[in-house]
């Protein structure tokens, strides 16, 4: 039985996912003010160590971590329907590679779990 | 096991310990975070042996080649001299200065010792501030090309209240002794494949780096298409412009497209900025290699849009003029 890190392709599944990931969040009205101005690479490099934490990959990322990163947005207005919608550029980018849909569900649901800690609650 | 070198330290790495662990456990100071080879704040450089793939995974080609690696994946299976991230500066002699526009001053230096680079990577420049204890350093882009130049060359704009940039228009001249930081940087020419299609973008003394890295991509025969943009305030500020539309009519892969960014002046050229025009040209960016160099503000903008319109963020290759590789050093 593989986990599902594996199954969705390990670490070149996510540096695959990440280009389409990150084009779908900047082009997000939604989300994407939160985007303005941040470096580009500093902030690829952040969301490949997302994806790896979601497709449940090996990550060393705490709580703590996710509080402190997200707290200057949560300042500046970062609520439960943006962190919605970046799970739903999420889902859609897996479904565009082709995984499984049980699989996104996992994926999603891994997500989930850091959302009170992003939204510092 | 392996042995680690880094300045004058040998550290033991022991068999399934990681570098980064082995680094740690003598209270060397490296930065980390993740442990998982995914954050990369832990990169540092083989300057001797080769790291092993795994501990490049994920890096850009422009890096691998360098033999940076990721130490908290790296389980070497050889001895490695690592960078100590100390700088390391050489004697370099000023052998001909050419003033390329009234903003631009190019300079060419004659290092002491023989230095390895490649076009598009940078040097920093150094200078004593008289009468204080200490000396101001810029970085500029080397437009030279190792294989055929034998100078470091370095294209300087004259900086309102800039120190470095002033000191270097009204004081340098021909044979005077100054010195730099041996060059370092990742801009620079490492395509996909021979018929990949580049865009080079440059505001500015950008256009050095961007030229030494388009004399590169000639040399090596490159044979996809090549769009090299120039934009400057002036007509006169676009200061290789001859030499530019001589390798346009010797080489049918090169297009070069003049941007006056001033409408007053735009006759024959285009009458957008230099990110319209990418947008208007090259909507779509798909498996394109992307260079883009010069002002901070422009080339941030440059390439959330050329990632936007398809370019890989592997692919897309940049060197902000930012002041953060400015250095003040104490002697």
């Amino acid at each position: 039985m593989t986990n599902l890190f594996e199954r969705i392709g390990g670490e070149p599944a996510v540096d695959a996912a990440v280009d389409i990931f990150y084009r779908k969040v900047l082009s997000d009205n939604r989300i994407n003010d939160f985007f303005d101005g941040v470096d580009m690479d500093n902030q690829i490099a952040k969301q490949k160590a997302f994806l790896t934490m979601a497709f449940g990959g090996p990550n060393n990322y705490t709580g703590k971590d996710m509080r402190e990163a997200h707290k200057h947005l949560v300042a500046r207005g970062l609520v439960e329907r943006h962190f919605n919608a970046v799970v739903e550029n999420l889902a859609d980018t897996l479904s565009e590679l082709g995984v499984e849909s049980s699989d996104i569900g996992e994926v999603a649901k891994i997500a989930d779990s850091v959302r009170e800690d992003v939204l510092n609650r | 096991m392996a042995t680690i070198s880094i300045g004058n330290n040998r550290i033991a790495v022991n068999t399934g310990q990681s570098v980064l662990d082995a680094l740690l456990s003598v209270g060397t100071k490296v930065p980390y975070s993740c442990r998982a080879g995914v954050c990369q704040s832990c990169i540092t450089q083989a300057i001797d042996g080769e790291p092993p793939d795994i501990a490049q995974a994920g890096l850009k080609e422009t890096l691998k080649q360098q033999n940076f690696f990721l130490a908290c994946r790296c389980y070497p299976d050889q001895d490695l001299v690592i960078e100590n991230f100390e700088l390391d500066r050489c004697g370099a002699r000023v052998e001909k200065l050419i003033q390329r526009s009234a903003n631009v001053l190019e300079v060419h230096l004659v290092p002491d010792i023989q230095l390895n680079y490649q076009a598009g990577q940078f040097i920093t420049l150094w200078c004593d501030r008289p009468g204080e204890d200490v000396e101001e350093g810029r970085c500029y882009s080397l437009s030279s090309l190792p294989t055929e130049d034998e100078s470091l060359i370095i294209q300087i704009a004259k900086v309102e209240g800039g120190y470095v940039s002033t000191w270097a228009h009204e004081q340098l001249s021909r044979g005077q002794q100054l010195v730099i930081t041996k060059p370092t940087g990742n801009c620079f020419f490492a395509p996909e494949h021979v018929r990949q299609s580049i865009l080079l973008a440059a505001t500015g003394t950008g256009l050095a780096p961007i030229y030494g890295i388009l004399r590169d991509a000639l040399e090596r025969k490159h044979l996809g298409e090549i769009n090299l943009l120039h934009s400057a305030k002036c007509r006169e500020e676009l200061y290789l412009h001859k030499a530019l539309r001589n390798l346009e009519a010797a080489y049918p892969q090169l297009r070069y497209h003049e941007i006056v960014s001033d409408s007053y002046h735009n006759d024959s050229c285009s009458n957008m900025d230099i990110e319209e025009k990418i947008a208007h040209e090259w909507p779509r960016l798909n498996n394109w290699q992307v260079y883009l160099c010069g002002n901070p503000r422009l080339v941030q903008k440059m390439r959330k849009q050329v990632f936007l319109a398809g370019a890989s963020s592997q692919q897309i290759f940049s060197d902000a003029f930012l002041n953060r590789h400015d250095g003040l050093g104490i002697k």
